[in-house]
């Protein structure tokens, strides 16, 4: 971050892809306008920044890209009809938006070194897990991590996103990739079924791993106790959580649960930490 | 017995004959100018009752924020709630019985004859802005006393401006208790003229510009004036609402005028002149005056007063081809 | 230390002018609050203390972050103040919710610039309390009326003079300035500042005993407790917004033509908005939820995070409650039920 905590990087939309059937998921592929920000922003996968449409304002996004991937910056935002969403889903390749972070903590690629790699997401929050992920399969980097199994699903095939890369993963050998829709369609000819009931079937043990589960609520409420039950230990299962926030840097003071905030201390907490909170988010 | 026994004797007699799951009133405050609403729900609380000319709050709020939640849940019987009711909350009530937001059969009215509230902005200034730590009412009298300093003040000079204007504070448009018990003291009564509003009127549109702008450069948007209204309930306000942003976030003139005028005009042929807006006021804004005249206009023009009869529509939802049209300006 | 006669004052004033922008307690509309003078015979002596609070001059109620010019598309900042600043009059309490929110504002030394743009900009002149209100509980909360904790320079009123102690090297500067004005002390001047010193704070009649209050209500967030205090509240800002150590805030775009201008402004825990998420999701839907925050924020997660409540004991919450709904009452309460 710059001296000004406050203020962006200028970045253009470079490439808008769209992510689902009901076209209310968008990747954009950023690039920044001055090369000397793009080295500043030095980030790991969890983390998140604030993007900016001039003349709409600020929202969070988690990076979905990850840093291995260089020269560009890639986020998935759903549009929610909320003021910010909406008007960067109307931004086509050549505009000028800003980003500002790299904000918060992030998974921690360092520590995990050596262990088994649990990734389980659902819906449209499979985003920082992609970049963990892409982190996690880069060549500099593969060799230093155990297993991976990636459980990921979504309502329905049309709202899988990442499709082209799905395919990919799923022919390395080196990856266990499970795939699931809650509903399958006629075309459809891999598995179904909601991600924690394939979590349950997929990890049978604890087996040194870590796990990183981020989706919609519901499905974490019922996947962690799955992943209780393997043996895994509270302080290996890690999420990421929402809180409404503006400032991203512990200031403006209205993302904490309880003493913790979740731009700062957070998004991303393990399940141990978790329960030391207040329920209130 | 006093008013405040007699609050208390008829909220016991609810309570216990389970009449009523709640009463709510008015309980002891911690500063000598001040009461704070309670919620009673125990026939052995209801000593936490009050009454005194400090109790200022419009309750009627309460007892629309009470039932709308106790509707959201599903289960038991629906609530009943007794008010301690001032003149100017029972007329808030009967708005939002017109206005659907209450049901009459889910009240229970304990009607008490006021005589006035007092005006927490003039008392400070009789004091010479002194802190008050003693403020003491026998008839017609309120002894202000504070380090160094014990001062007679004449009631009438102290009590709210809306007070002074209220009509009949002893006969409520809906009552179902009724307190017997009077105060010795009675309050005067000024035939409201609004001669004040005619005064405004007659200003230039710039003169009035810079009253609203001298006014209203110190408000600090903490929207306590909406918020101690009982006829401001909407779920989602103009004033929060993203998506068309209509305010901005300033403080700046263009953001608190216009906060304040469409506060104002939805309180078109609604507000029941209660001055609960004014009291909440943190930074004692003449907000009334700007009430006072869409009221003004609602019985000028179309003869409606708030607060008479809950069976009567309300005004923006009345029309009749005799409507005067003065109001629609044709286009140049 | 040293002394200013009563009479001298407006020279004092005058010379402080001369070198910096001076804010003091004036009237402004029926409410004392801090202002830059422009005449010494402004400033109003004989108050309490200012109803608005003075961190408003360092953290504004609303303020431009940057402007852009969407054809250039490069945020600019907004000018910086060049003249030094001195707060005169500042009270005891104020000083100190300036050195909470000076931690805030540089917490994990990410320094909000526009805060400290200001702050390091500015001189603190506090002067003590001599006539402490009666909801003054600033000594419940580790403080005291003549606290010289935030200083630069510390004034304390006696009968015919102020005493004047430099208490920073920032003061001792602004002490040098003004020497020329000061006169030694009298041995009965020193005995009266004593004297009154200790008066002040025997005058505190309002205390709330709030020793383990932050580790006790740690372990309190579920506590049946918390469904008493909320029924009165009607959620308005007044109790934050007149708060000297509440600090948050919204931020927003607002566009006109090719312009756009990001703010920032006040905004407050006790409003459903503060923390409604675009789903519609609310993590504290309800008042009794957002009383707690406000409680738990400023006595226990504070506590937590920075190791000091962020209640300065100012009573401005107090005064200015539309229901009544008294801070004091609720901790009183904390403390005296089982955890
Ligand atoms: C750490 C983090 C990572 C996120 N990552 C992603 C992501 O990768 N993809 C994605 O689509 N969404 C993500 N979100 C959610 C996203 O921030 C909200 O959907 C977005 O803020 C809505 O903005 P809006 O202006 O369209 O909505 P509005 O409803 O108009 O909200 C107004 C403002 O409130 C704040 N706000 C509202 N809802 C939220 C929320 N749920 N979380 C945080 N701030 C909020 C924002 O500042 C927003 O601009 C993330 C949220 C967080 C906290
Ligand atoms: S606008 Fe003011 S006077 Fe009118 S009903 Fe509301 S609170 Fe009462
Ligand atoms: S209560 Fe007063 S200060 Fe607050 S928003 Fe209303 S007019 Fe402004
Ligand atoms: S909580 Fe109240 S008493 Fe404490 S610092 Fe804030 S306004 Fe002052
Ligand atoms: S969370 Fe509430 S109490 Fe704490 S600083 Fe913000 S507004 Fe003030
Ligand atoms: S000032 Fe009083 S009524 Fe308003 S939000 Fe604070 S506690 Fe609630
Ligand atoms: S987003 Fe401002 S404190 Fe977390």
């Amino acid at each position: 971050m710059g001296i000004n905590p406050y203020t962006p990087y200028p970045v253009t939309i470079k490439r808008v892809v769209v992510e689902n059937e009901d076209k209310d998921i968008k990747s954009f592929e950023l690039v920044f306008t001055n090369p000397e920000h793009e080295k500043a922003f030095n980030y790991l996968p969890g983390q998140f920044a604030e993007i900016s449409v001039w003349g709409y304002g600020e929202c969070p996004i988690g990076m979905a890209s990850s840093p291995t991937e260089k020269g560009i910056l890639r986020f998935t935002v759903k549009k929610t009809g909320g003021v910010v969403t909406t008007a960067l889903h109307n931004l086509q390749p050549g505009r000028q938006i800003g980003v500002r972070g790299p904000l918060g903590n992030s998974y921690p690629v360092n520590e995990i070194k050596g262990k088994n790699i649990f990734i389980i997401g659902g819906g449209f929050a499979f985003t920082t897990l992609r970049s963990l992920l892409t982190y996690l399969i880069h060549p500099d980097n593969r060799n230093n991590y155990a297993d991976i199994t990636v459980i990921y699903g979504a309502r329905s095939p049309g709202e899988l996103i990442y499709k082209d890369e799905i395919a990919l993963w799923q022919q390395r050998d080196d990856l266990n990739v499970y795939i699931t829709v809650d509903k399958a369609d006629e075309h459809w000819d891999g598995l179904e079924g909601f991600v924690p009931t394939i979590a349950e079937q997929v990890i049978k043990s604890w087996d040194n791993g870590v796990a990183f589960v981020c989706g919609p609520p519901i499905m974490i409420k019922f996947t962690i106790p799955v992943l209780l039950k393997a043996g895994f230990p509270p302080e290996l299962i890690y999420t990421s959580l929402e809180m409404r926030m503006k400032c991203g840097i512990g200031k403006c003071g209205r993302c904490n649960i309880g003493p913790k905030y979740v731009c700062k201390h957070g998004p991303i907490f393990t399940f141990a930490e978790l329960q030391q909170l207040p329920s209130e988010y | 017995m006093s008013i405040e026994q007699n609050i208390r004797e008829i909220s016991r007699k609810l309570l216990s004959d389970g009449v009523v799951d709640l009463i709510i009133g008015y309980g002891q405050g911690t500063l000598p100018y001040a009461t704070t609403p309670v919620f009673i729900r125990n026939a052995d609380d209801v000593e936490q009752l009050i009454w005194n000319p400090c109790c200022t709050n419009n309750l009627a709020l309460y007892v629309r924020r009470e039932l709308e939640q106790a509707n959201k849940k599903k289960d038991a019987r629906p609530l009943k709630i007794g008010v301690v009711t001032k003149k100017c909350d029972a007329k808030a009530m009967v708005e939002l019985i017109r206005e659907n937001q209450l049901k009459r059969e889910s009240i229970v009215v304990i009607a008490v004859p006021c005589s006035g509230m007092l005006d927490k902005a003039k008392l400070h200034k009789r004091a010479g802005d002194r802190e008050l730590l003693r403020v003491e009412v026998s008839g017609s009298e309120v002894i202000l006393a504070g380090r160094g300093f014990e001062i007679k003040v004449n009631r009438d000079e102290v009590l709210r401006d809306n007070c002074l204007v209220c009509k009949d504070p002893e006969s409520l448009p809906i009552a179902d208790e009724i307190v017997v018990e009077k105060d010795d003291y009675k309050k005067p009564y000024v035939e409201d003229d609004f001669s004040d509003v005619k005064e405004h009127e007659k200003l230039s549109p710039q003169e009035r510009w810079a009253v609203f702008r001298a006014e209203f450069e110190n408000c600090i948007r903490c929207y306590a004036c909406r918020n101690a209204c009982p006829m401001c309930y909407c779920s989602e306000c103009f004033a929060e609402c993203s998506q068309p942003r209509w305010l901005g976030g300033s403080v700046e003139l263009k953001d608190v005028l216009f906060f304040q005028i469409v506060r104002v005009l939805h309180q078109a042929g609604r507000c029941v002149d209660c001055g609960a807006c004014a009291a909440a006021c943190p930074m004692d804004l003449d907000i009334r005056k700007y009430t006072r005249k869409l009221n003004y206009d609602a019985l000028n023009i179309f003869r409606f007063e708030t607060g008479v009869s809950p069976d009567d529509k309300p005004l923006l939802a009345t029309f009749s081809i005799d409507d005067t049209q003065e109001f629609i300006t044709e286009p140049e | 230390m040293k002394l200013i006669k009563k009479n001298r004052l407006k020279d004092f004033l005058n010379t402080l002018m001369n070198y910096y922008d001076v804010f003091a307690p004036v009237l402004k509309h029926k409410k004392i609050r801090f202002q830059k003078i422009s005449t010494p015979e402004e400033v109003i002596l004989e108050y309490s203390n200012t109803h608005n609070k003075p961190t408003e001059l360092f953290f504004p109620q609303c303020e431009v972050l940057f402007e852009v010019d969407l054809k250039e598309n490069i945020p600019e900042q907004p000018p910086k103040p060049d003249k030094p600043v001195i707060v005169f009059g500042i009270r005891p309490c104020d000083a100190r919710s300036l050195q909470i929110l000076d931690k805030v504002f540089h917490w994990d030394g990410v320094d909000d610039p526009y805060y400290f743009a200001r702050r390091n900009n500015a001189i603190l002149i506090v002067m003590g309390c001599t006539e402490p209100r009666s909801t003054c509980f600033c000594t419940s909360v580790g403080s005291g009326p003549m606290d010289h904790n935030g200083a630069d320079l510390f004034l304390t009123e006696l009968p015919e003079a102020y005493a004047i102690e430099p208490v920073s090297e920032k003061g001792k500067a602004v002490f040098e300035q003004v020497n020329d004005l000061l006169e030694d002390a009298t041995e009965g001047e020193l005995k009266s500042l004593a004297e009154l010193t200790r008066r002040a704070e025997q005058m505190i009649d309002s205390e709330v005993n709030l020793n383990g209050l932050s580790d006790k209500l740690r372990g309190m967030f579920d506590h049946p407790v918390w469904d008493e205090f909320h029924l009165s509240c009607i959620g308005c800002g007044t109790c934050t917004y007149l708060c000297p150590t509440c600090h948050c805030f919204d931020i927003l775009d607002e566009k006109k033509g090719n312009y756009v201008r990001r703010i920032r402004f006040w905004d407050c825990c006790m409003y459903p908005y503060f923390t409604l998420q675009s789903s519609g999701h609310n993590p504290r839907p309800t008042q009794k939820q957002r009383v707690r925050q406000r409680v738990m924020h400023k006595f226990q997660y504070f506590v937590e995070n920075f190791g000091e409540i962020a209640c300065v004991g100012c009573g401005r919450c107090i005064l200015n409650c539309p229901v009544n709904l008294d801070i004091r009452s609720i901790l009183k309460r904390l403390m005296e039920v089982k955890g």
